[in-house]
């Protein structure tokens, strides 16, 4: 009963949001303000994904966590702005499958509560964000963490040094590494967007 | 549409979110104050100094735990033969999970340890003390404790040791000195199971004195890390202490401080440490529940330890580096680990840890 009333009360607000999101209410703009706030938040969610891992081995653990995180959260923005920009309903379908993605993670948390304890909404929403988060990039987030739970496990079965831990990190790395190339290779997929967005650089040589 | 307005519009929304999303993370530090636990709940049950960690947090949750669990054992005399720590006899030191009764606390203790429980024992025992992590207490005068966040669900090893097997009933068949204060019950009151509790523990068969308890920061569960001291044969004070770190906390933590669980735990243990007397030498061991052999929590206690001995690359649970053993002495003190004493029990004795032992010789 708990787990069910879990499921509506976090299913509603994404289930209204996302299907805002994809109806022609939403100006230019906004596209491109959703675009940049779901990529920046799906960035540095899957940037402290995998940085939690590896991170936890590092004296500045804060500190290495917080790069990691603030890196994705800029490739994400950069490239949720962009795609918002200039291909809008683009950034739509992002946004509803984030909401899937939400609501896979708020429903694999249910299904975990009799498993786990203790247990609370909060794990639940916290599920719901990093399912969100993967569920906006879901084919580069399932080739990442495939590739590199696959590197992980071989490695795992072949060398004595590298345990079951890394290759879980390996994974997670992957996932964000393919989640945040997805992003990019959205942003970038149209050949006209390189002439939307000038980016030039000068080396200063011979002056 | 005009990118540059785009971008002066949208980058200020995002870069809010962005800054949130880092402040969440910068406002998280990874140690907690700790403090002279005078006022806490289960100060009153016990004469072993209390420190605790100091957050309105932590003091709630450790206070509202500690409500479901039954008085600390403090007797810190052996009841049997008092053992002799002699400057030619190194005090063996153990350290052990035993799985809440999975592990065969009395059959460890007499093959690993040379301790007698039959109680026909003609000569005085080694000088050796246990530092037990899930040891637990069976007994009918623990408090009632329904149901709920503050109750972790029972932990029921299969095959399992008798009811007078628990860690109490076993320091009293043995005559060992022992020091207990319990973190946690196990299970909720049932009429089908035993009232029990469990926690670290202190097993010794050389007198113990100064006994504390340190309130960890709480993560996801409470727990207690115990301490008590002997005395070398050179008069110099040897503490001794035994620490559970715990495996994981929420999802939600977890993101919020970085997987720093561990850390912050055993940060509080080291800030409780010093706000107590000093000693000439001090080892702590346990089961810190770590992943990975280079994780930081370890790193960190090597500094504040630097004569531990090397990791040997063997895992005590599985292949997982849970479970070590870390020392440090004063320059003065001629206390030091026996050369390769240091090892991994290949014997489990029924427990999911293999136990760690190492040998502390007294120069003088």
């Amino acid at each position: 009963m708990r787990g069910a009333l879990m499921l509506v009360v976090i299913a509603v607000p994404l289930v209204t949001a996302s299907t805002l999101a994809s109806q022609e209410v939403l100006t230019e703009e906004s596209r491109a303000i959703l675009g940049a706030a779901l990529g920046s938040f799906s960035g540095g969610t899957l940037g402290l994904a995998a940085a939690l891992e590896p991170c936890s081995r590092t004296e500045s653990t804060l500190l290495c966590a917080r790069i990691a995180t603030a890196t994705g959260t800029a490739v994400g923005l950069v490239a949720g702005a962009a795609l918002g920009n200039d291909h809008g309903s683009a950034v739509t379908d992002r946004a509803r499958s984030a909401g899937y993605g939400a609501l896979a993670g708020v429903a694999l948390g249910v299904g975990l509560q009799p498993f786990i304890q203790p247990y609370g909404w909060t794990d639940a929403l916290a599920l719901a964000a990093v399912g969100g988060a993967i569920g906006a990039v879901p084919q580069g987030s399932a080739w990442g963490a495939g590739v590199g739970g696959a590197v992980g496990l071989v490695l795992w079965r072949t060398w004595p040094a590298f345990d079951a831990p890394d290759a879980a990190a390996l994974a997670f790395v992957g996932l964000a590494v393919g989640g945040l190339t997805e992003w990019i290779a959205r942003a970038t997929e149209d050949p006209e967007r390189a002439m939307a967005m000038p980016l030039s650089v000068a080396l200063p040589i011979g002056r | 549409m005009n990118i540059s307005r785009l971008f002066d519009r949208g980058t200020a929304v995002c870069l809010t979110i962005q800054a949130l999303i880092v402040a969440s993370l910068a406002g998280c530090a990874t140690s907690s104050p700790m403090g002279r636990g005078d006022t806490a709940a289960c100060t009153a049950r016990t004469t072993a100094i209390w420190v605790q960690a100091d957050t309105e947090r932590d003091r709630a949750l450790n206070d509202a735990w500690c409500s479901t669990v039954g008085e600390p054992v403090v007797s810190l005399e052996p009841a049997g033969n008092e053992a002799v720590w002699e400057a030619d006899h190194p005090l063996l030191v153990a350290v052990w999970n035993s799985e809440v009764g999975g592990g065969d606390l009395v059959v460890f203790l007499e093959q690993e340890l040379g301790v007698s429980c039959s109680g026909q024992a003609r000569h005085a025992p080694p000088p050796v003390v246990l530092l037990l992590q899930e040891a637990h207490r069976t007994s009918s005068d623990l408090p009632d404790a329904g149901p709920g966040r503050t109750v972790p669900w029972r932990i029921e090893p299969s095959p399992r040791r008798g009811a007078d097997d628990h860690m109490a009933a076993v320091a009293d068949r043995c005559g060992l000195a022992v020091f207990y204060a319990p973190s946690a019950r196990n299970g909720a009151s049932s009429k089908d199971v035993p009232h029990e509790d469990k926690g670290n523990a202190i097993l010794s068969t050389v007198p113990l004195t100064d006994p504390i308890a340190i309130d960890l920061p709480f993560e996801v569960s409470r727990k207690v890390a115990v301490a008590a001291t002997v005395v070398a044969p050179s008069g110099s004070r040897l503490r001794l202490v035994s620490v559970h770190l715990s495996v994981g906390t929420t999802l939600p933590r977890m993101l919020r401080h970085a997987n720093t669980t561990r850390r912050r735990q055993a940060r509080g243990l080291l800030q409780g440490l010093e706000l107590v007397d000093a000693v000439d030498a001090t080892i702590i061991a346990g089961d810190f529940n770590t992943w990975a052999a280079g994780e930081a929590t370890l790193d960190e206690m090597r500094r504040h330890f630097p004569q531990s001995p090397d990791w040997d690359g063997n895992g005590t649970r599985g292949s997982f580096p849970v479970d070590h053993i870390f020392f440090r002495a004063n320059p003065t003190a001629p206390l030091d680990i026996v050369p390769d004493s240091y090892r991994r029990v290949d014997d489990p004795y029924g427990s999911d840890h293999h136990a760690r032992i190492v040998a502390i010789r007294d120069r003088s």
